[in-house]
């Protein structure tokens, strides 16, 4: 018997990042051949660090046909919900991210400002991909000068 | 037909969906391959797409991990499903893999008499069999429009077994239940990791139903480590959450369970709603699923081949919650329904097969199937939406070229 742990096996997401309107781009692939995960990341293998104040544009495409999943930010406990998650910010997930999309829909585009330092949660909304590890970690933090992906 | 051995059957495909003003098949193969073993072992197996023991390499897998894999059509043309061939539903990324000498069952909550029961106490017990299909509450989620959440199932999540096990009731009367004891909860041994466990409860009139069973055999052969050995739930008729795998407790309460595959999971709006509407709590508004609504469909042809015109064959399966089908109808390019053969009787927890034969003249079709249950529920147009995407019943509808 194994469990549903951290799952680190992919290429962590791009992110862009402008300085003069303090705007980053993350782009996110949802998949699951080994697991379902944010580009090969789930559990909490994917961080995420943007400073506060930033605009952050997030753009989730599925990689997978038969399985919808979205993306959204949320209170870190969010991530072990099953359901009736609540963005953490004004803006922080797609209208839709409790169906989600699969490979054959256009992607999820959704954007938010980091109102507040902390830790937040990046989940899938669709009901209970969280609770079996869909997560990663998104940091909004005081005094970081650009945006940072790592991977643990 | 019950307790035969079925024969190997052909390798299996699937289908996509599209939308004429009904749903309508058309067919694609999709050949896919899924794997078994340890959780560790799955994992690396599974990246490699080698064939798991016990599964049929021509599952669709829906995804690996969780491990969800889907009946290919042609499969789904015997009255009983062959153990290989019957879908696979998992919550969780791997799976118990446990052992009859080793594996015990616990009773508890809501009774005077606690128990813990191995392999050999539930051999003691009254040997009951039952011939029942056993659906997931999201078969057909594919058909919702506008897109519902999760796994986009066709019409193969769903089979039909002769299950070999003990009445629930027999156990539970055994732990002299008090009266406070409204529901009963079944405990998986699901791999869970930081998640909570599997639990999914039933009312405590269903599960004294003696068609309520702790199951161990499936199709003459012992449960299979994918469909819960050494014991699951076989509650017939309802939702497949509700026939844990694996069970390791049974909790007796006041109240349905309080974890997330209950509250969480498998809930449906009590009411039409609005698709567009977000605002409702799944926990709050909705109410579990618990036993299925009539359903139909084609299992001949898939829609892929090509057919002929002039006199040509149609064949599927029916089958409804807790009851029996009185009558299946089919509707050619919008004609009058006319009623189909039953071939195969089923029961009120085993489905029916049907054949229906018409002749067509050269161009293209369209042919529509529904069924009526003994209670005179027919089969609607269109499932009833819910955002979570479970208990699809309506037409099935095939559409091909006669050449």
């Amino acid at each position: 018997m194994t469990s549903a742990g951290a799952l680190g096996a992919g290429t962590p997401p791009p992110v862009g990042y402008d300085g003069a309107t303090r705007t980053a781009s993350l782009d996110l692939t949802a998949a699951q051949a080994d697991g379902y995960n944010f580009n090969g990341y789930a559990g909490g293998a994917l961080i995420v660090k943007v400073p506060i104040g930033t605009r952050v544009q997030v753009t989730m495409r599925n990689a997978a046909a038969d399985v919808s999943h979205s993306a959204l930010v949320a209170a870190w406990d969010q991530r072990m919900k099953g359901s009736g998650m609540t963005p953490a910010f004004p803006g922080a997930a797609p209208a839709d991210f409790e169906t989600g999309i699969t490979s054959h829909d256009p992607p999820l585009r959704f954007s938010f400002t980091a109102l507040s330092a902390g830790t937040y949660a990046l989940i899938c909304g669709v009901p209970g991909h969280a609770l079996i590890g869909m997560w990663d970690e998104f940091d909004v933090v005081n005094g970081l000068d650009a945006p940072s992906v790592t991977t643990k | 037909m019950d307790g035969e051995r079925v024969p190997g059957l052909e390798a299996g495909g699937s289908h996509r969906l599209t939308r004429r003003g009904l749903l309508v098949r058309s067919g694609v193969f999709v050949g896919a391959a899924a794997l078994g073993g340890s959780w560790a072992a799955v994992r690396g197996a599974l990246a490699q797409e080698p064939a798991i023991p016990g599964v049929a390499p021509g599952m669709k897998v829906i995804s690996r991990s969780p491990i969800n894999l889907e009946t290919p059509i042609q499969s789904l043309r015997t009255w009983i499903t062959p153990n290989d061939w019957f879908f696979v539903r998992l919550h969780l990324p791997g799976y118990a893999q446990l052992s009859r000498e080793t594996w015990e069952m616990t009773v508890d909550g809501e009774v005077g008499q606690p128990l813990r029961l191995g392999w050999a106490e539930v051999q003691r017990l009254p040997r009951v069999e039952l011939t029942a299909w056993l659906q997931c509450a999201g078969n057909r989620r594919g058909h919702f429009q506008p897109k519902a959440a999760g796994g986009q199932w066709d019409r193969g999540a769903v089979g039909n077994a002769r299950w070999a096990g003990v009445r629930l009731r027999d156990v539970l009367l055994s732990a002299n239940p008090t009266v406070r004891a409204h529901h009963v909860a079944f405990e998986g041994s699901d791999p869970n990791g930081a998640a909570p466990p599997y639990v999914r409860s039933i009312p405590i009139e269903k599960a004294l139903d003696p068609n309520t069973l702790l199951v161990f055999e499936m199709n003459a052969q012992p449960l299979p480590v994918l469909h819960g050995f050494p014991v699951r739930a076989l509650v017939p008729g309802w939702v497949g959450s509700a026939n844990v795998k694996w069970v390791r407790a049974i909790h007796l309460g006041a109240q349905e369970w309080n974890g997330p595959y209950m509250k969480d999971l498998y809930r449906i709006n009590p009411v039409p709603i609005n698709p567009t509407d977000k605002t409702f709590n799944f926990s709050q508004d909705f109410v579990p699923t618990t036993v299925f609504p009539v359903n139909s469909f084609f299992t001949s042809p898939t829609g892929s081949e090509t057919m002929p015109a002039g006199s040509s064959a149609f064949a599927g399966v029916a089958y409804a919650g807790e009851t029996a089908i009185a009558t299946v109808e089919v509707s050619a390019d919008g004609g009058a329904w006319r009623p189909a053969r039953i071939t195969t009787p089923g029961s009120a927890y085993a489905w029916y097969q049907w054949e229906f034969t018409a002749t067509f003249a050269p161009g293209r079709h369209e042919i529509a199937v529904r069924a009526t249950d003994s209670r005179g529920r027919t089969q609607p147009r269109d499932g009833f939406w819910n955002p979570q995407g479970y208990l699809y019943n309506g037409w099935d509808v095939l559409a091909w070229t006669a050449s």
